[in-house]
């Protein structure tokens, strides 16, 4: 529960097939943030209509997914225009994270990563909270 | 297409068989025809047998090609809970030298995995002749940001001081191949800091002139003995220091960086004194050639 008078912590929307990555990221992220783990692109929708996410951890390697499509869809929402997405691959080919701003991806980061740096490129990309 | 042409000098011979039935004898040009046809047969065969051992050939390339890729990606999901829960207890525990010391060494050993890793990727692309820059315009910036990320916990690890120095007038965007120039400048940077004692710097300097970028990664190490200084990019050469335990590698990297650096139209150079110091340069041009003249 959130302290009276502390804005409560962004959430974070994690996509990644692989549960030993999302038990990774959602332990390691959930003290700072609002931590919420879908496996596949399919149930992100979903997850990001109920949820309203602050961001979005996308890996694009998901078998079955076209998360390129997933990025779209969701550039095309008005209110989610602005959506940050970060874009974790391990793909050699970072010309495709270059491909993919066309698809409104705004950062990426590639496998293995530290989680200094992946906290780091978070808060670079959160956007910041509207003054009350 | 082998049996077609086989049926074709059969039906051709039957003329002949049906003569030899009715005059007794073979004419002439039956024998010639079945010299031709004994010739045309074994051509064909081994061009058949050619086509079919090179296409074994490239299934079982394309098989090996698939099969690095599966193990490559499925190392690096691993590797990435691995490194992952390490940084980031390293990261909550900074009143335990102890630990954090022996954290620090688990992370650094996944660090020299992953580069022996990259090290392997690279040389199946000069393997698989797919060492092509497949050129576009990048944001120069935010790809140095991502390089020089990727290197800090390597150089804090070993006490090295890594520098940057980037030209104010330097142009935005480059026209070039990410993933190339990603792995050119990573592997100059983390060979430089190979050879660099603890309290010593690395610093990589960019700036542009004459529609060329220059690169310089220079580092306070160990240098490079005159010797060895010809050979340096050659594929597998590798210069053999004091202390071969710690510093040894692939002989690739360098091979590696020369080859992406011309795939970019560019030049890669060395200058070096023993005990002083490396810098390596490199120069790739912001368009190509023929994008500059059209």
């Amino acid at each position: 529960m959130t302290p009276i008078g502390q804005a409560p912590p962004r959430k974070l929307l994690v996509v990644d097939d692989d549960s030993t990555i999302r038990t990774l990221l959602f332990t390691a992220l959930h003290g700072q943030y609002d931590v919420l783990c879908v496996p596949n692109g399919t149930e992100a929708p979903g997850f990001i209509a109920s949820h309203d996410p602050d961001l979005l951890l996308l890996d694009i390697n998901i078998p079955g997914s076209d998360c390129y499509a997933l990025c779209e869809g969701i550039r095309e929402q008005a209110a989610r225009r602005n959506l940050p997405i970060i874009f974790m691959t391990v793909c050699e080919d970072a010309a495709g994270f270059f491909d993919s701003l066309a698809t409104g991806v705004n950062s990426y980061i590639k496998k293995p990563f530290e989680m200094p740096r992946l906290k780091k490129r978070i808060e670079s990309k959160l956007k910041p909270r509207p003054s009350a | 297409m082998f049996a077609a042409v086989w049926l074709v000098y059969l039906l051709a011979a039957l003329p002949f068989v049906a003569d030899r039935l009715k005059t007794g004898a073979w004419p002439a040009s039956a024998l010639s025809l079945a010299v031709d046809a004994v010739m045309s047969g074994a051509i064909l065969s081994v061009i058949l047998l050619w086509r079919s051992s090179r296409e074994r050939e490239l299934r079982i390339d394309g098989l090996r090609k698939t099969l690095n890729e599966a193990i490559i990606h499925d190392l690096k999901n691993p590797m990435t809970s691995i490194m992952g829960c390490l940084s980031c207890i390293l990261q909550d525990s900074p009143d335990a030298p102890r630990e954090r010391k022996l954290l620090e060494l688990a992370l650094h050993s996944c660090r020299s995995q992953m580069a022996l890793l990259e090290t392997l990727v690279d040389t199946s692309r000069i393997e698989h002749g797919e060492l092509i820059a497949r050129k576009k315009l990048l944001p120069l910036r935010e790809l140095l940001a991502e390089i020089l990320d990727d290197t800090r916990g390597a150089a804090a690890h070993l006490g090295v001081n890594l520098k940057e120095s980037i030209a104010p007038d330097l142009p935005d965007t480059l026209y070039a191949d990410a993933e190339l120039l990603r792995r050119i400048l990573s592997n100059l940077i983390h060979n430089a800091l190979k050879y660099t004692s603890a309290g010593g710097s690395v610093s990589l300097a960019i700036d542009f002139h004459d529609g060329d970028f220059r690169f310089d990664v220079k580092d306070t190490g160990i240098g490079i003995p005159a010797q060895h200084i010809r050979k340096l990019f050659e594929k597998y050469y590798r210069v053999e220091g004091s202390d071969q335990s710690t510093r040894r590698g692939s002989g690739l990297g360098l091979y590696f960086c020369r080859l992406a650096v011309e795939a970019h139209g560019g030049k890669i150079n060395v200058s070096s004194k023993t005990d002083s110091g490396t810098t390596i340069t490199f120069s790739i041009p912001r368009f190509s050639r023929e994008e500059h003249s059209s």
